[in-house]
């Protein structure tokens, strides 16, 4: 057991002193993290636009346009503002907006009328997303006014054509008449519009767990065992290192075992990724908000799961013939790992039939217990054979490694 | 202290030692001699357990190295001939590790290590990083590192090589006092002067077979106090053999047309009528190289080819 202290201590002191290996080890999460704050902020994700609208038209109508931009769902989308019509083109053609859009004068009259009339709008062609809603809703709007001139066409050119001359109302009779037509309209229409009565009665079951946080939230934690994979791949080398240096070797003639070098290679691998647990998950509570309700188990679960991955990639390394080979074998199995695992995108944005496959890697395996320790929803009796598995796969791959490392030593 | 009894390893097609048998005793400096791919590291290999014989056996401090492993290898220190040390450790972290690796711990280890780093002079620079250290003081602190835990057998493999002088002779040294303190010593070299300064026993290897040893004095005598002669020029096969079996007391040890090694007594007296001679038989003489009775000189005499080829 000394020598496995000795030998780790060892490790640990080289990996110290490569400081540029250690920060990139110990910055993968940290960077991570602040790229996602700084890109998704840490709520949920709306993107944001800004709408130019020039209204030359200034009527009940043209505000009625622009205002369908200001309710609901659009209206957290979009900034509406009102602005001249040279401003707004000087503006958009700068790139300061997603669209402008330009309501002529005698619109409002032009629609009451049922007469042409003309919208125009600009877009932003550096921004696909945003002009595009715009559009659309534009699109629908136009449609909507023209199924309501069909409907009630007559109705509203009476009212566009006002009062009669020298009155400053319409007469009662005009007024009665309109209400009644309307009336009769509405009792027509409300067979196909009105909707059937239902009582509806609701009961919450469960809340979903779900992790709060937005998608950053959601990306960090494959993001920590993205750094998980880098640092087994990193430290497997140190094999082919001690090798071709010849304290291998050297090691193999003295009185001590290779399991105990090969323990402490596993124990420094081990302290590397509990490290890297507590400033990943430190970034993650404080920089993204992400909820970690069982930190000890987290972190934990991090060092047993990734040093389990640090040896089965050794037995890839060792496996191979040069160097050269196990630096290109060991990447063909990181790199699929890393995209299959939900280490590159979370399990939420992959394809379901992808995802099922990614949570079978022994990454993704790792990293959905990961996430159920953070956001809570782990059972004890999950977590035991959890830690468990872990543990009877690490065993295995240890003595599997050993057993290789004597013959590969020499 | 060390037993060899008809070792040989086999790799493939590659008979790397063939029959090897010699014993070297506490106190005792055991010289293996021989050129590059000779079968000197293969030995070191198979005694220190590196290297499973392909056949005989090998005792160390009276315990198998096959059976008895880990018995043998903890009476073992081991100097390998690539400089085996981590660069990025200082040499006290160096030493502590080695040390622990041979079953060192506890209170001993900090004097023996502060001990051995002034054995090897490297006492004011223990602190530093091993890869700002010149090649001969990392020469030295491998050589330190396979002390540090005082083993009864130390195997030695070339560990001069591209050494400077000065560490050399420090290292030479260092080697002298283990001998002295009764470890028991294997040197591998290929060196013959380093041999002939060093080795109290000497074994000389060529092509994995062991063909000859003893102590200096008895090989010199192997070789009957006969100078060598090398010449070097054109030599037509028939007419100079016959020339020179005509002069008498003289053994051709290598004959090719444009070389002749010539084994013989009193050389330097000899040489007129031997030039002579060469030259009423049509020989070309373009070079003399005369050399008195050396290791080297009855390699060439055991081998036919010098020890730096």
């Amino acid at each position: 057991m000394r020598f496995v202290l000795a030998s780790a201590r060892k490790d640990l002191r080289r990996i110290g002193r490569d400081r540029i290996a250690l920060l990139s080890w110990l910055g993968i999460p940290v960077f991570i993290g602040v790229l996602m704050t700084a890109l998704f902020g840490r709520g949920s994700v709306t993107p944001q636009g800004r709408l130019l609208v020039a209204d030359e038209d200034a009527s009940l109508v043209s505000s009625l346009v622009s205002n369908a931009f200001t309710q609901g769902q659009l209206g957290q989308m979009f900034q509406v503002e009102k602005v001249k019509q040279e401003d707004g083109r000087r503006r958009i053609g700068r790139g300061d907006a997603s669209a402008l859009l330009i309501i002529p004068k005698g619109f409002g009259q032009a629609f009451l009328k049922s007469e042409p009339a003309r919208l125009q709008l600009l877009t932003n062609p550096s921004q696909q997303i945003l002009p595009a809603i715009v559009a659309e809703t534009l699109s629908i709007l136009l449609e909507g006014a023209f199924y309501l001139q069909l409907v009630v066409g007559d109705e509203l050119k009476l009212i566009a054509q006002g009062p009669p001359v020298g009155a400053g109302s319409f007469p009662d009779k005009t007024i009665a008449d309109l209400s009644v037509r309307l009336n009769r309209l509405g009792e027509k229409l409300g067979a196909y519009l009105d909707p059937p009565l239902l009582e509806l009665e609701t009961s919450v079951v469960e809340e979903k767990p779900g992790i709060r946080g937005g998608f950053a939230a959601a990306f960090l934690p494959g993001a920590l065992f993205m750094a998980v994979l880098f640092v087994a791949q990193g430290m497997v080398f140190d094999f082919w290192k001690e090798r071709s240096h010849g304290t291998l070797r050297r090691l193999v003639v003295t009185g001590s075992r290779v399991e105990a070098f090969l323990a402490g290679k596993a124990m420094a691998a081990g302290m590397v990724l509990a490290m890297v647990a507590v400033v990943g998950l430190a970034c993650a509570r404080w920089l993204v908000q992400m909820p970690v309700s069982q930190p000890l188990v987290a972190v934990v679960w991090m060092t047993l799961s990734g040093t389990t991955l640090f040896l089965l990639l050794a037995i890839v390394a060792l496996a191979a013939s040069t160097e050269r080979a196990a630096s290109m074998l060991t990447s063909f199995v990181v790199l699929p790992l890393m995209m299959l695992g939900g280490s590159l995108f979370p399990f939420e944005a992959m394809p379901e039939g992808l995802a099922r496959i990614g949570r079978l890697t022994p990454n993704g395996w790792a990293l959905a217990q990961f996430r159920a320790h953070l956001d809570g929803s782990a059972e004890s009796a999950s977590v035991a054979a959890a830690f468990a598995g872990a543990l009877l796969v690490a065993t295995v791959t240890f003595a599997a490694c050993s057993r290789r490392l004597r013959r590969f030593a020499v | 202290m060390i037993e060899v009894e008809q070792l040989r390893k086999v790799f493939g097609e590659l008979v790397a030692i063939d029959g090897a048998t010699f014993t070297a005793r506490a106190g005792e400096i055991f010289g293996l001699l021989g050129p590059n791919g000779a079968g000197k590291s293969t030995t070191i290999g198979c005694i220190s357990g590196l290297l499973t014989p392909t056949s005989g056996r090998v005792r160390v401090t009276g315990h198998d190295v096959v059976r008895e492993s880990k018995a043998a290898r903890q009476a073992l220190g081991v100097v390998p001939q690539e400089i085996a040390l981590y660069e990025d450790l200082s040499a006290w972290e160096n030493l502590e590790y080695w040390a622990g690796a041979q079953g060192m711990r506890g209170s001993p280890m900090r004097p023996r290590i502060q001990e051995v780093l002034e054995l090897a002079g490297l006492q004011d620079r223990a602190r530093e990083p091993v890869k700002r250290f010149s090649g001969g003081m990392k020469r030295r602190l491998n050589f330190a590192c396979g002390i540090v835990h005082r083993p009864r057998v130390l195997l030695l493999d070339e560990p001069t090589v591209g050494v400077d002088p000065q560490s050399r002779v420090r290292l030479l040294d260092l080697v002298r006092e283990q001998a002295r303190s009764g470890t028991c010593v294997l040197y591998t070299t290929h060196y013959m002067e380093e041999a002939e300064s060093l080795c109290d026993l000497l074994a000389i290897i060529d092509h994995g077979r062991l063909i000859a040893q003893g102590t200096l004095a008895e090989l010199r005598g192997m070789l009957g106090e006969r100078d060598l002669l090398r010449l070097a020029g054109t030599f037509p096969p028939e007419a100079a053999r016959r020339a020179l079996d005509g002069l008498g007391g003289i053994e051709v040890v290598q004959w090719d047309e444009s070389q002749l090694v010539l084994s013989l007594v009193d050389a330097s007296s000899r040489l007129a009528a031997i030039f002579a001679t060469l030259a009423a038989a049509g020989c070309e003489l373009r070079g003399t190289r005369l050399t008195q009775p050396s290791l080297e000189s009855l390699f060439i005499k055991l081998t036919g080819k010098e020890l730096r080829e």
